[in-house]
Formats: C-alpha cells, structure tokens, sequence
C-alpha cells in the first residue's frame, strides 16, 4: 500500500497578474520504503508540491484548488492545523536547500536537535541528547559527542547538512522530504550527501522524496522519478526505463543537457532543442521537434578555433594572497591564512583555463587577485605582458575595461534599484564609452540582443528576471566594455542543469565571436572539462595538477583529481543498471 | 536589421530610479494625503499668522483663559475699571459693588486663549513656524552627517571604520545638555545654533545604522562587480549603496523629526531655545499639559497639529519608501 497518495493536486497563486498555475492536476504515490525523486527546472512546481504536503504554502496568495493527499488516513491538505503539527516533523520530516540558513546561528546544534523529541515524544533532555548524539553518528560526524555543543558556524557546509539530515530523522519519521538538498554543495560533498541518504534510507527505511533539478542526482539515487515541467508531470516511472528510455521530449532535453565527462560535444543540447511548445486554444502544448536527433548530431561536429600558445594574455606567477587571521586597531595580525600559496599558471589569448577544486582551496581568491580585486601578497600577474599586481585603483582604471568578472550569484550581483538599461550604460559612462546618451542606450540594446535577450528588457528592474536571465545581463554588463578576458567565476554553479547549458553555450558563442580568453572557475570538474582548453586542479591554495582538460580527466596523477570526478554523479544506463539490480 | 527592432522599443523617456519613485508616490493614497496635509500646516505657519487679527503676543484682556470660539464675558465692576476674571455672583473685592456684565463681544479667537488672555492660534501657527524649522534643519544636518559619516565607516572599514566610529563612540558619551550649555556660552544664544546643536546629536544613532547597512550591502557582488568594472569609490558609496538604504533612512528620518522637535522643548525650557514670546510646538504643549484638567484646549490644538504633522510625515515616509523600492511596483 503507498504510503502518501497524491491525487489531482492543484496549488494556486492568486497574485496582481492572474493566477499561477504552480501544481497543475497532477497524482503521484511514494511506496513504503522507496526513494522517488521529483525532478524539474525552477519553476515547474516541483518545491511547491512538496510544500502543499508540508502545509507550509503560504495562504494568501497560495490556495489549494482540489485533490487529495492521503497519509495513514489523514488527508494532508484538509485536515486541521494541530493535527498537522503533530505530523509536520514527527512522521512526515523536511530537510531544506541551504544547510547555511536553515539551522538558527544562535542557538547550539544539540538545542536544535533536540527540540523535535522535546515536542513530540516529550522526551526529557538527558534522554534526548543522548539519542541526537547516536543520530550525528549516524549522519558521519566523528566525536559527535564533543561537537554536539558547537554552534552552527563552527561546520562546514556539507556538515551543517549532515546536522540538518540528523533533526529530520530524529524522530524516526516514515517519510523524509528533501528539497534540493545538495544543491547548495560542491560536488564531492554532494557525492557524501548521496552516499550518507542511501545509506540511512536502507538503514532506516524510511521514504524520501527527493527533489532535484538535476538527473544525474537522480540516477544515482531514486527508485522511480517523477518529471516536473510548468506544474503537470511530463513522464513518471521507475529510474531505469526513463533513463533507457525516455518519452517525453522534455525529459530527452533535460537528460541531454548536463555536459558529461565523456560526451564530445562542442555545444550543449538544451531543452528547446527537443521541446516544442505550440499554444492551442489557450493550452500549452508540448511535442518533440521533428528535427531533434539531426540539432544533437550536428552539434557533435562544430569546430573551435585553433589556439595559438604563444600569444600569451595572461601569465601569472607564483602569486599569493595571505588574509590575516583577525587584527585589531593597535596590534597587528595573529596569523594568517593562505587562501592562494605559490600558484603559476599561463593563459593563451582566446583560450579557456579551467580552475577546479573544492570550496575554500583559494580558486574564487585567484580569480579576483588577477582582477587586482584583492591585492595579492606576492608574486605577478602580467596581462598582455604588463604587470598588473598590486596597482592601486587609478592605475588599474584603463585596465578595468579589458578584463571583466562575472560572478556566482546573479541575484545579487545587479543593483536592485537600477534599472537594466542603468546597469549596463553606467560602465560605459565611467569609461567613455559611446558618445551621447542615446549612443549608449543603442549599445546597450544590442549587447541584451547579443545575449538572446529582448531590448525592451532595458527598463525593467533585476528582480523582474529570472536567474538564467539575470546571469545573461551579469554577462551583458560584462561585455560592454568590450573585455579581452573575462573570469567566470562559479558563473553557472547556481543554475538548473537545463539554464546552465544555455549559458554555458552563450559563453562558448561569445568567446568564439569576440575571440576572449576565459579564466573559468568551477567545482564541477564536468563544467570545466566542457568549457575548457587547459585545466588547473586547486587544493589548499596550491595548484596540484594541470594540464589539458581531456588529458586531466582521461589520466588524472593525483587521488584528488580522481576524487573530483568521482563526485560526478554518474548517469549513464549502464551505473544505473548496476544500482538498481 | 538590428536598428529596425530597437525603433520598434517603446522607451519611457527616463526611467530612472527617481522618476520611477515620483510616478509611484502620487499613486499612493495615503503619501498623498500626507503631502496635502503637511503642505497645508507648513503653508498656515508660515503665512497663518499674518492673516489673523490677533499677534501671539498681544493680551486681549476679557478674553482670559477662555475656550475657543467662546463669545462668553468678563465681569466689570462699575466703580473700577477692573476685569474680574473668575467670579460671576460675587460683588467686587475692592468696592463690594456688586459686578456687572462687560459689553458682551463676538466670538474671535478660533482655538481659544490662554490664561493671559493671548490668541491660541496665533501661537500655534508662530509655533510650528520654530518647530518645523528645527525639525527639518536639525534632521536634515543629521542626516547629512550621518549617512555619510555611517557610509564612509561601512565602506571602508578596518582603521577608518575603526577611527569615525570611536569618536561617535565619545561624542554618545558626552551628556547632551552640557555639550549644549557649552555651545551656548561660546557661542552665544543663537536660533541657528539651535539646529546645529540638535542635529549635531541626531546623527549618531544614523551613523550607526547606515554603517551598519553598509557592511551587509558591500559584500554583495554588484558592489564588487562595480569595483571590476572600475567604478570609483565615491560613485560606489553614492551611486549604488546609499540608494540600497533608503528603506531604513527613511524610516528613521521620520523618527527623527518629532524626537527633534521634542527636543526643542527641552532645551527651550531650560531656557536654551526659544524665549518667550516667541514659541514653539513644543514649548505650547508641555505649557498646555500643565493645565490639562482646567483648560484641555491649550493641549489639544498644539499637540493636534503636532500629531498631524507627524502623522503625514510617517505617511510620507512609508510612500517613499515603497515607491523608491522597484519591487514594489505595480506594473
């Protein structure tokens, strides 16, 4: 018998410009003891689903318009708030995106573990703290018993979700809800992540729902998957026949999207090039576009332009950049830290250099010690055979204008309060760039156009856009002032797999177009290998390994090389196959 | 081709931030109810008073202590030209005539008088005169000082931060009503020292906060993506965090401006700011507090407009802080 059982769910939002229409008439079950990943790009309702389950949309403007959720007789979306209490956290547990905000920096992590079996099971505290510290065991954290005092703060990333996964399971629920929980993380910790759920769920035998944008987190994981697409499920079943198989147009696209270690391609297929979507009568249609399978043949045969290695843009030299540990107003620093130790690396005109790594070896502090963005401690950085390194701001000013930066976050790498057409006219203005006003706004238009975006998004605001599209104007910015080299920094790390291809394609058109040289900073060893000539593998500040990005993957000398691509989750037929049997 | 598409694109001429924030403010009820209101009380104190038939300082004798509009008479004793201010049937306590009614005159003072018998309206607009004055000016150097004060220390951090804000560290620790008395005697008794005095403290708790906004804001990319983009450090503080900050600005400048006025009172009380006659809001209602039980207009009217003053402030306030917020748009 299924343990949840959804049927016709329909969540709406009532809101200024109509309704939205966030989960659209969609069934699905979760059987006892199985893992069933809910995959889908942002937007697809996905998160709501979920959500609706939990009672926790937000009513105004959500209202739950029909359908049954059933659990052991209750029915989720109707039964009444106290009722719902006693499930929320006791039989039915959520574990969130972003390990960094879901736990309360104030509070003890024992006080935040704890707190569930105080509510529900009533347990007395000595009892209680004695069951979390078997549960951070459980989720793989050594001497639990010392660090369940700690503070949120004193863990890393990847184990605040360790101690977030150990509060849901606490209470030794039936099902666990988990909702994009690695996204936020590199890649091998993702990897660890994975590995500990598998683990657990077996030990535990507990369902999941699993939430995901990404297939490849899904192989590796789900018994059956379910595919999101604008709040309908396109294609639902076990993981094997989707992945051998795939029937809906969309989830071929969202397969064919994520670039893998050993693909060939040139440019990422992306969604569009399988999905059609034709309106009729008012309803969204979608079909495969007849064309499909001769776009991806053909995208396997693009060639790149030769690169020639001794036009050197960039050369750095045994660069360092030290932070001091804490220093005070009248005494100096107590020690320091060595985010970037000694690093060489040179960087052809119109080529990609790669920099890969985990969170914290010092990949993102490189990036901005060559854009003099922090001053480095020592060593050079020549740009077309100029050194640049420790120029003070007016020095760097002629510079600014050549090499440009495009970072993580585009939520909040765009003033709110300026409009687009304000973003992308001021760098312009700083430099002198175009001649009157109206100059300035044309080329701006054009640059929106050069990032397939319309020129009538000018005059709207950043928080009108989403985050591929915010990414596009963080690129457009970028490009008006007609850089040579830009460094991509985690530019794609925040993105569904589905926008990252696209702007991994936009990235890889405008380098061939305006022939720039790339600095490409990643964890995702896939990424770089797709969007790299050369390659640098970082750890701790120091760079162990580099070379030719194919010759890195195909033979790499170190174990943490090896172990970057091992972290990619695998989603081939055969590792699945191999999983599930 | 591409010029053919981009003369298709409809611009609003100007879409910036401001001109944004203007189109939305007006749409805003509730702004424009505090602007009307607002413009109106500064309008009457500045040119009320010179269209009443009465001066804040002349005393009109039969008409002590009397409510507003009250056409009600004193008492005469025939033998004395004496006005007997609270007796009706008792005789003269000079004479021991018995009294009688003085010519019974038309109501005139709108908002009543007080216990010397001076127009009530006439004080409260002259009044509002000094406290507006006083509130704006004295915020407005607050605000000045201290957004820029806080921006520099948020921005720059480490030794700056370290120096600007230990000496707000000090100057918070200097008692303000010495720091006053102080500036009075070097200075003599000024009413533009008044602003300087009262601002001059007002802007500490800014500092703190816009510095503290500051902090938060610098470490978002579009702040370094300005950096790479070789903006210079003035433009980044002005052009792209304070407009970042005006929710909290606002919010505390329209908390600023009663305190300010309030403040006023203090210090005139203590004889260090305006001397009678010359009044102020301030000085009217801790005046009409005193006698609130015998004669409540003498609060009411000043603390009225007071109230109303402050109230299309916030109301102001909130409008322009939604309308300077792109989220908040309605299109």
């Amino acid at each position: 018998m299924a343990l949840i059982e959804v049927d016709n769910l329909k969540t709406y939002f009532h809101t200024r410009n109509g309704v939205v229409k966030a989960v659209d008439d969609i069934s699905f079950t979760l059987e006892k003891g199985e893992i069933l990943g809910i995959v889908g790009e942002s937007g697809s309702g996905k998160s709501v689903t979920v959500h609706t389950l939990m009672g926790l949309v937000p009513q105004p403007p959500g209202r739950i318009e029909g359908g049954t959720a059933n659990f052991d007789n209750h029915n989720l979306l109707t039964t009444d708030e106290a009722v719902l209490r006693s499930l929320r956290g006791k039989r039915i547990s959520m574990i969130f995106q972003d390990p960094m905000t879901s736990l309360n920096p104030y509070l003890r992590i024992s006080e935040q573990l704890i707190e569930p079996l105080l509510i529900h099971e009533q347990a007395n505290r000595k009892e209680a703290l004695k069951r979390a510290i078997t549960m951070l065991e459980k989720v793989g954290m050594s001497d639990a018993a010392k660090r369940v005092h700690s503070y949120p703060h004193e863990f890393s990333g990847g184990m605040r979700q360790r101690v977030m996964i150990a509060m849901a399971l606490i209470t030794d629920p039936e099902v666990l809800i988990a909702d994009e929980p690695t996204t936020a993380l590199d890649v091998t910790v993702q990897a660890q992540i994975l590995q500990l759920l598998k683990d657990l769920q077996t030990d535990l035998g507990v369902s999941v729902i699993f939430i995901t944008h990404d297939l490849g987190v899904i192989a590796e994981l789900a018994d059956r998957v379910v595919v999101m697409y604008q709040g309908h499920i396109v294609e639902q079943g076990d993981v094997l026949p989707i992945f051998e198989n795939p029937q809906h147009p969309y989830t071929k696209g969202l397969l064919a999207c994520r670039p893998r270690l050993e693909s060939t391609f040139k440019v990422l297929p992306i969604v569009s090039d399988y999905l059609d979507e034709t309106e009729v009568d008012g309803q969204i249609e979608l079909s495969e576009k007849p064309d499909a399978a001769a776009r991806i043949e053909a995208m396997q045969k693009i060639d790149e332009p030769e690169i020639d290695e001794t036009d050197l843009l960039l050369e750095v030299n045994d660069l360092c950049v030290h932070f001091p540990e804490r220093s005070g107003f009248f005494y100096g620093p107590e020690g320091w830290v060595k985010a970037v130790d000694g690093i060489s690396f040179t960087v052809p005109r119109g080529s990609t250099l790669g920099l890969v790594g985990e969170s914290g070896c010092g990949k993102t502090t490189t990036g901005r010690a060559i854009l003099n963005l922090v001053v480095p401690t020592s060593g050079s950085v020549k740009f077309m055979g100029v050194e640049i390194a420790g120029r003070n701001a007016a020095a760097m000013l002629p510079l600014r204008k050549r090499m440009q930066i495009v970072f993580q976050d585009p939520y909040s790498s765009l003033n709110p309060r300026l409009t687009i057409e304000q973003a992308l006219t001021e760098p312009m203005v700083v430099h002198g760039i175009g001649s009157s006003h109206s100059d300035r706004r044309d080329r701006a238009a054009a640059l929106l156009e050069e990032v397939d975006l319309e020129p009538q998004f000018l005059r709207r605001y950043p928080h009108e856009f989403s985050g591929g599209q915010r990414q596009r104007i963080c690129v457009a910015r970028a490009l008006s002032l007609e850089p040579e080299f830009i460094v991509c920094d985690e530019a794609v790390s925040a993105m569904d797999v589905s926008v990252q291809a696209q702007v991994l394609n936009l990235l890889k058109e405008l380098q061939a177009r305006r022939n720039l040289t790339y600095i490409f900073i990643s964890h995702d060893l896939s990424v770089v290998k797709f969007m790299a000539d050369t390659m640098a593998v970082m750890r701790a500040g120091k760079i162990v390994e580099q070379g030719s990005a194919e010759v890195i993957y195909a033979n790499p000398a170190e174990d943490y090389t090896q172990r970057l691509i091992d972290a990619i989750p695998r989603d081939s037929v055969g590792s699945i196959k191999q999983r599930v049997t | 081709m591409k010029r053919d598409r981009l003369a298709d694109v409809k611009f609003d001429e100007g879409t910036s931030l401001w001109k944004d924030a203007r189109r939305r403010l007006f749409q805003n009820k509730m702004a424009v109810f505090g602007l009307c209101a607002f413009s109106l009380v500064t309008l009457l104190s500045f040119v009320g008073p010179s269209l009443l038939p009465y001066d804040h300082e002349t005393i009109d004798l039969p008409y002590q202590a009397r409510p507003p509009l009250s056409d009600k008479h004193s008492f005469v004793c025939p033998n004395h030209d004496y006005v007997h201010l609270y007796s009706v049937d008792e005789n003269c306590y000079v004479c021991n005539t018995p009294l009688e009614p003085a010519a019974i005159q038309p109501a005139r003072h709108l908002m009543g008088t007080d216990k010397l018998g001076r127009d009530l309206c006439a004080a409260v607009l002259r009044g509002g005169r000094v406290s507006l004055a006083v509130g704006f000016m004295a915020t407005a150097v607050s605000l000045v000082i201290g957004v820029i004060w806080g921006a520099v220390a948020g921005y720059f951090g480490g030794r700056v931060d370290q120096f600007l804000m230990r000496i707000v560290d000090v100057l918070y620790a200097l008692p303000f009503l010495i720091f006053v008395v102080l500036l009075m005697v070097m200075f003599g008794r000024n009413f533009l020292l008044l602003f300087f005095a009262i601002g001059f403290v007002e802007w500490l708790t800014m500092s703190r906060i816009v510095r503290a906004q500051v902090m938060a804001l610098k470490n978002q990319e579009f702040v370094e993506a300005a950096v790479a983009l070789g903006y210079g450090r003035m433009r980044i503080i002005f052009c792209h965090l304070l407009p970042n900050l005006l929710g909290p600005v606002i919010i505390y400048t329209t908390l600023t401006v009663p305190a300010v006025m309030l403040l006023e009172s203090v210090l005139s009380f203590l004889g260090l700011g305006v001397q009678a006659p010359d009044t102020s809001w301030g000085v009217l209602i801790k005046q009409g507090a005193e006698g609130m039980e015998d004669y409540p207009w003498l609060l009411l009217f000043p603390a009225a407009f007071f109230s109303l003053t402050l109230f299309s402030l916030n109301f102001i306030g909130d409008g322009l802080r939604d309308a300077l917020d792109p989220k908040s748009s309605k299109d």
